[in-house]
């Protein structure tokens, strides 16, 4: 039997309210949907309530699943729209402008392809942003929506929506070249230093 | 600059994506499972449910709710009513062994007021009443040969149990006292000690873990099929009081105080003796008197005085005795959460409520200017001081008005346990409304 037709059993057995086939869903697909809860969600123990009440969706509502080949599609956008309600529920959803965050620069300019940054630079930098920020970004860029959609899902207007992403943009930017500089002046003083110990050495 | 774009993407996409969350599906698992059950029995869906168990359970609870009752049986009940009958001439209530005195009328013997003064009685608390049988009349009456009927009795003597109590507030305790076993019974309050329970999980409604609300409630209670046909109370009856309640991870369990007034019209035969009108009667007494020569000789004091002549022939006739009485309720319920929706909660609960007598007053008509002598009434109101327990079940709907705030109205079916007395205060059964605000304490 191949994956499309378990899973399509997996899908009626759901729909008949079988609980072992409910169960077997879940595990299937748990820990890629609590990650995806995770990027949108501020604490972990949020993002397990919308895990919760994501899959409570999934199973009321997989009648309308039309495509059974598009589950695991269906399940992650359950998942977004679940955590956007939950995100808006206990706190409003605030869009910052650039005055919010005057370092950041308009057209921050961003050039160099062979600078490796470390997964922890990466990640303090994303959990620095803004919440607004992160949310458009994590929309656009991970999970691939249109801003017509972004602007639907957010009550938002698509201009908003891109103002809105590159701002976000500029904002990892600016984040990123802080950490390459602070990078380079740091090599670039202990290059100094290795240099006048040479030079020292030659000369004395 | 496209590229710029998508490189920015790509670190951003780079940085969320390779993140994984340490997770333990099996805990999550058990709340979508709980959830689903709870949907599925909201929704009558069998599916997931052993059907011949199911149905076993709901017969079950059938037949338990039938049987209760006749299964609960009251340790005080009479063959006649069940408490002070309280008496229609001039002579109080007395215990029959300590003396003590248990219930009063305060009567004015003098009334040549208007024909709609009424004779009251209160009985909230112990009083003592002097004796007001006059020994001169008694003796006009006998040596005028009238045929006069001894003043009644009250028929607490004949009471096998009697059962009577009230509530000391300044010691916190009911007393009773039963003259059959002629011993001082003294139950103190409840003191019970909830030891909350340990709730690790959230509370999906309040968003917050196991907790304490106190809150203020109003309601209304209609009594259902009211079968005395000596009793009719105005309805609804109103009250009042204070709820706490301990809201843990799967149930929560609420108490409380309420107080309310109902008033209650008994409508009842009565005998009575037909003034005839007045006769005046002489009589005289023998006294000591110490003549001239100092010795000692009895002589007759001659003296008269009017006598009440009745028909010797009893009537009856149909009065209404009106009843007001104070009561507090203390239910003790536990329930559990049914269904949510957003800020919109419905739980089940069910339990008991103890329901005590804070005090009773009753008026007489007073018939004495109708040429009427009371002899008996032959329904008297049973006032029932010792503490009547009720079933209650029903639904409690509430609304999230913000974190700490619930908006809550509480629906109940009472059932009174026990014995019934048809003449009581209390109803068999009746339907309460409440509404009442919570505040949620973390």
């Amino acid at each position: 039997m191949n994956i499309v037709e378990s899973e399509r059993k997996l899908i009626e057995g759901c729909l008949h309210s079988k609980r072992n086939a409910q169960r077997q869903l879940y595990e299937k697909y748990a820990q890629d949907m609590i990650n995806v809860c995770n990027r949108y969600c501020e604490n972990k123990q949020l993002a397990e309530e919308v895990l919760q009440e994501g899959f409570l969706k999934v199973f009321k509502n997989l009648h309308q699943l039309k495509d059974h080949r598009k589950l695991r599609a269906w399940i992650k956008k359950i998942m977004v729209n679940t955590s956007l309600m939950k995100i808006r529920e206990n706190d409003k959803l605030v869009l910052f402008d650039n005055e919010s965050y005057p370092d950041i620069r308009k057209q921050e300019v961003f050039d160099d392809d062979s600078f490796e940054f470390s997964r922890d630079d990466i990640n303090n930098a994303i959990n620095e942003m803004p919440k607004g920020y992160k949310v458009i970004f994590n929309m656009y860029a991970v999970d691939d929506y249109s801003h017509k959609q972004i602007a639907a899902m957010l009550d938002i207007s698509e201009n908003t929506s891109k103002s809105q992403l590159s701002r976000a943009r500029n904002y990892l930017k600016t984040k990123l070249n802080k950490i390459k500089a602070k990078y380079y002046v740091k090599t670039g003083s202990y290059g100094v230093l290795v240099s006048f110990i040479c030079l020292y050495n030659q000369l004395f | 600059m496209q590229n710029e774009l998508e490189h920015i993407d790509d670190i951003f996409r780079r940085g969320v994506t390779e993140e994984t969350v340490e997770f333990k599906p099996e805990s999550s698992w058990k709340h979508i499972r709980k959830r689903l059950i709870q949907n599925e029995l909201l929704e009558m869906n069998l599916a997931n449910i052993n059907k011949a168990l199911f149905y076993s359970v709901l017969i079950l609870l059938f037949l338990l709710t039938l049987s209760i009752p006749f299964v609960i049986t009251d340790t005080y009940r009479n063959s006649n009513t069940e408490l002070s009958q309280p008496k229609q001439n001039k002579l109080p209530s007395v215990h029959p062994t300590s003396g003590s005195i248990v219930s009063t009328a305060n009567i004015d013997s003098e009334n040549t007021g208007s024909p709609d003064q009424e004779l009251t009685t209160n009985e909230s608390h112990l009083e003592s009443v002097n004796n007001v049988s006059d020994q001169k009349t008694n003796e006009v009456r006998h040596f005028a040969n009238t045929d006069y009927q001894p003043e009644h009795v009250s028929d607490f003597t004949d009471n096998k149990i009697h059962t009577c109590g009230v509530i000391n507030f300044r010691n916190s305790r009911i007393d009773l006292s039963t003259y059959e076993n002629k011993k001082q019974e003294i139950i103190y309050r409840r003191n019970d000690n909830h030891q909350p329970s340990h709730a690790s999980d959230k509370n999906l409604f309040s968003n917050l873990n196991s907790h304490f609300s106190i809150g203020i409630e109003t309601g209304s209670s209609w009594i259902v099929n009211e079968k005395d046909q000596h009793l009719i109370t105005s309805q609804p009856i109103y009250d009042g009081g204070l709820s706490l309640r301990y809201t843990g991870e799967k149930y929560f369990v609420s108490t409380g105080i309420f107080l309310n007034r109902a008033r209650s019209v008994y409508n009842t035969n009565y005998t009575y003796d037909t003034l005839l009108g007045t006769d005046l009667v002489t009589g005289y007494e023998i006294i000591k008197v110490i003549d001239h020569k100092g010795d000692t000789v009895l002589e007759r004091n001659y003296y008269s005085g009017l006598h009440e002549v009745y028909d010797t022939l009893q009537s009856t006739d149909k009065v209404g005795i009106t009843s007001y009485s104070t009561v507090m309720d203390i239910p003790v319920s536990i329930g559990t959460s049914i269904f949510r929706y957003k800020n919109l909660s419905i739980s089940a609960c069910g339990g008991i409520m103890f329901r005590l007598l804070i005090s009773n007053n009753q008026n007489y008509p007073m018939y004495s200017n109708m040429n009427k002598k009371v002899i008996d009434f032959e329904n008297n109101p049973a006032v029932v001081y010792e503490p009547v327990i009720y079933l209650r079940a029903g639904l409690l709907f509430e609304y999230k008005i913000s974190n700490r705030i619930n908006l809550g109205l509480n629906t109940n079916y009472n059932y009174k346990a026990g014995y019934h007395n048809s003449l009581s205060q209390y109803p068999l059964s009746f339907i309460r409304v409440g509404l009442g605000v919570s505040y949620n304490f973390k």
